[in-house]
């Protein structure tokens, strides 16, 4: 087993009385694609929040490169990239703009980041909208632009927080196949999503957490061991105990039946 | 601009190196954050223009508002008065327009997912931050007192210049102090969108303490006692900021060590430190700490939920939708603009204002010359000056007309589109008129009221002869803008061709104003005026309905 990049230990977080995380415990190895998953409100945006340093105040030891990430938050941030949903950016900048910030404050040289980030806007498809301000953009455009400037900097660790949402077809496959390459450089990918299909698909490891703790972990293939579910889905509605959708789903149908009926 | 404002700083460089501060990681926040607050469209503007250079453009704002004060300055023979003055209106100034310009900025907790994870310690992060605040306002102070500072070294000399050029920052840092407490305490009481929408009643206050103020100052410097009028300084003064200032203007620039002079100035450097402390110390790890907490939160705003009944909260409104309308879809459309226009945040912003623009002109003539109001009251009463309050109204109703197509999201256009709906003219006629009843003829009411008390019975067919006027206008207005409620951007192009027709309106209310007065020249002219208006009214409230697709 090689040292882990990300070890977490009891890791707790409340907002106020309600706790969202009950005490994780999880090692990650490097060069990997963590597969995130879990229903709404499980605590996977703020697993990843805890991890990028965005909320600070949480009980329990999380390592993150080998370092604690009270201690040497700083040293892990420069080597850490995260890409949110909807992320926040700063909407009246152009794309050149915001990515020569970001890559400023990651410690880039500016020629570097003017060519690397031309080029991936290029590789984007965004280079004729690279003068722009971001706040005439579309969603998926945003989340083009979110997922460039979480790898400028050339992270080991990628942090993504459903990074697909907007993205057209032919982005997503491309995104997808990125991310399978960069684990094979060596980089780790924590994929938080709740689409089961590319989860099930990219992931070398799926975790799943509901209410705040992990109730499943494991390759795709040793998850099914277990139950014999033919897909990522059925797993996830098993475990995290939500079954009977059939039965919701009819009832919901029955509404508008009785109404005809009468 | 933003080059003059890190110019500014760099003497500082070497200090703030000692403090453990990343000055590049500092200059490039500053930079950033100063370019956004440039492009930032302002709030009061209402409207999603592109701007490039706000800054320097609210600065010329800024030192023209501060004209006149810097006038009255020249004026006043006592520097401890004008000061007095001075620094009231310096306070509530950076006050009121850092609460309405600034607030969107600091509590904009998407900060942190943009910040947070990049290498950046938290001390540079949060010097940063306060110098951003710090720039800022010392960017309103010394924008609003810059014909203040000049005309005081024109006429105090220059210890009287600079005393008052000290005097500002004090009162920029314990207006700061004062602006923390205010925060503090509304956190307290709201969050998330609850929050917002104070704010938004903040910034249609300062738009009316613009306007009034502007309309009221020049009279108030006509009045020949104000050049003489002094402030005798008493134990109470001690108690009121201004003067605390004014006080230390005196002793600097004046010399003045007498009496309470030296105790006031003593007040002034003190009390803005100490003010400084208590926002360093205290006030900013309590307000990051609720800050954080709001941004945790997230769309949990526990204020949010469950005020909101969907029938019984809207007694007044659904009875007059079932009284009023004829169609189905008129009613439905008529409710649905009812409650809408009680949260949509930009109808409020528009159309609030012109409430109090109104205010206003009511109290505007009472302003000027006090001594010959009572024969004026009786002028008034004689002629046919009912017309002028009558016709007000216009003002919220042009507003009103000319707001509701617009909202913060236009994505709802397509909504109504997808509705199996006959004729859109169903939607608007409820639409239009939902508004006009909620916000325009109760305001009507009250001064048709007030004019029928004043000038009597008589007056009641001009009233309505009045209302059917205006009534017809906002159908014809927005009968040219055409759109679903709150469905459409504001867009800027539309500007000029808005105010065409704001201009075009309030010509054709003119006219109408012209006819009413002939009309009286006859004894049964505003009679037949009625019929025929009538008539024309109701045809139009007809073909409104009408407007097909």
């Amino acid at each position: 087993m090689q040292q882990p990049i990300i070890s977490l230990r009891g890791l707790r977080k409340s907002f106020g009385t309600k706790e969202v995380l009950k005490g994780l415990d999880l090692d990650i190895q490097p060069g990997q694609i963590i597969g995130y998953i879990g229903p709404n409100g499980a605590g996977k945006s703020t697993t990843v929040k805890i991890l990028c340093g965005i909320l600070a105040d949480f009980e329990g030891e999380v390592e993150v490169l080998g370092k604690n990430l009270r201690e040497a938050s700083l040293e892990i941030k420069k080597r850490i990239g995260y890409i949110p949903e909807n992320g926040a950016m700063y909407q009246t900048l152009s794309p050149m703009e915001y990515l020569q910030f970001v890559g400023e404050l990651q410690g880039m040289e500016l020629a570097d980041i003017q060519e690397k980030s031309k080029k991936l806007l290029q590789l984007f498809g965004m280079d004729a909208h690279a003068d722009e301000r971001i706040q005439t953009f579309s969603k998926g455009m945003k989340q083009k632009i979110l997922i460039i400037s979480g790898l400028l900097h050339n992270p080991d660790i990628i942090f993504m927080d459903e990074p697909l949402s907007g993205l057209d077809a032919n982005s997503v496959i491309m995104v997808k196949e990125m991310l399978n390459q960069l684990a094979k450089e060596g980089k780790t990918i924590f994929y938080s999503s709740h689409i089961m299909d590319v989860v099930e698909k990219i992931s070398d490891r799926i975790i799943l957490i509901s209410d705040g703790a992990i109730v499943a972990d494991g390759t795709f293939a040793e998850l099914n061991a277990g139950t014999a579910s033919a897909s990522l889905e059925k797993l996830f509605t098993q475990l995290t105990g939500s079954s009977g959708h059939a039965q919701t789903a009819t009832e919901i149908i029955d509404v508008f039946g009785k109404e005809e009926a009468s | 601009m933003i080059r003059l404002f890190l110019g500014l700083l760099v003497p500082f460089k070497p200090l703030l190196k000692r403090m453990g501060v990343n000055t590049d990681q500092l200059w490039l926040l500053l930079r950033t954050k100063l370019t956004l607050d440039n492009r930032r469209s302002s709030p009061m503007q209402g409207n999603s223009k592109p701007t490039k250079n706000r800054l320097g453009l609210m600065g010329f704002l800024y030192i023209f508002l501060g004209l006149y004060i810097g006038l009255l300055i020249s004026m006043m023979e006592s520097l401890f008065t004008s000061m007095v003055i001075f620094h009231s209106f310096l306070m509530v100034m950076i006050a009121v327009s850092m609460i309405s310009e600034f607030t969107t900025v600091l509590f904009d907790t998407r900060d942190n997912d943009i910040l947070l994870p990049r290498p950046i310690d938290s001390r540079t992060l949060a010097v940063s931050r306060i110098l951003h605040i710090g720039l800022y306002l010392l960017f309103i102070g010394f924008s609003l007192g810059l014909v203040g500072i000049i005309t005081s070294f024109v006429k105090f000399g220059l210890a009287g210049g600079l005393s008052v050029l000290f005097s500002i920052a004090l009162n920029i840092l314990f207006t700061l102090f004062l602006t923390n407490l205010f925060y503090l305490g509304m956190m307290r009481l709201a969050t998330g969108e609850r929050l917002k929408d104070i704010l938004v009643y903040f910034q249609i206050f300062m738009a009316i303490l613009f306007f009034g103020g502007y309309q009221i100052m020049p009279e108030l410097m006509e009045m020949d006692a104000l050049e003489t009028y002094a402030l005798i300084p008493t134990g109470w003064t001690l108690l009121a900021p201004p003067a605390w200032l004014a006080g230390l203007n005196e002793v600097m620039g004046m010399g003045n060590t007498g009496g309470i002079y030296l105790a006031l100035a003593a007040l002034a450097i003190l009390m803005p430190i100490l003010g400084l402390w208590l926002v360093v110390r205290v006030f900013a790890p309590t307000f990051s700490h609720r800050l954080g907490q709001l941004a945790a939160a997230g769309g949990n705003d526990p204020q949010g939920k469950g005020n909101l009944k969907s029938d019984g909260s809207y007694p007044v409104g659904s009875w007059l939708g079932k009284v009023l309308m004829r169609e189905q879809i008129e009613r439905t459309s008529f409710n649905l603009t009812w409650r809408l226009s009680g949260r949509e945040r930009l109808f409020k912003q528009s159309v609030f204002p012109a409430f109090g623009y109104m205010l206003v002109f009511i109290f505007m003539p009472f302003f000027s010359n006090w001594s010959e109001l009572g024969e004026k009251l009786v002028a008034w009463q004689s002629g046919d000056y009912f017309l002028f309050p009558i016709y007000m109204g216009m003002m919220v109703g042009s507003s009103i007309a000319m707001s509701l197509g617009f909202g913060e999201k236009n994505e709802v256009d397509w909504w109504f589109r997808a509705m199996p709906i006959d004729r859109p003219g169903s939607v608007y006629f409820g639409a239009l008129h939902a508004v006009m009843f909620r916000y325009m003829v109760p305001f009507q009411l009250l001064v048709s009221l007030g004019v029928g008390f004043f000038w009597g019975p008589q007056v009641i067919d001009d009233l309505i002869f009045g209302f059917l006027v205006q009534w017809m206008v906002m159908m014809l207005q927005f009968r040219q803008m055409a759109t679903f409620p709150f469905s459409q951007a504001r867009e800027t192009q539309q500007g000029s061709k808005n105010f065409g027709r704001f201009a075009l309106t309030m010509m054709g209310v003119g006219l109408m104003v012209g006819v009413h007065y002939l009309l009286l020249q006859v004894s049964w002219g505003v009679g037949a005026g009625l019929v025929i208006l009538g008539i024309l009214s109701f045809v139009t409230a007809g073909e409104m309905r009408k407007i097909a697709w």
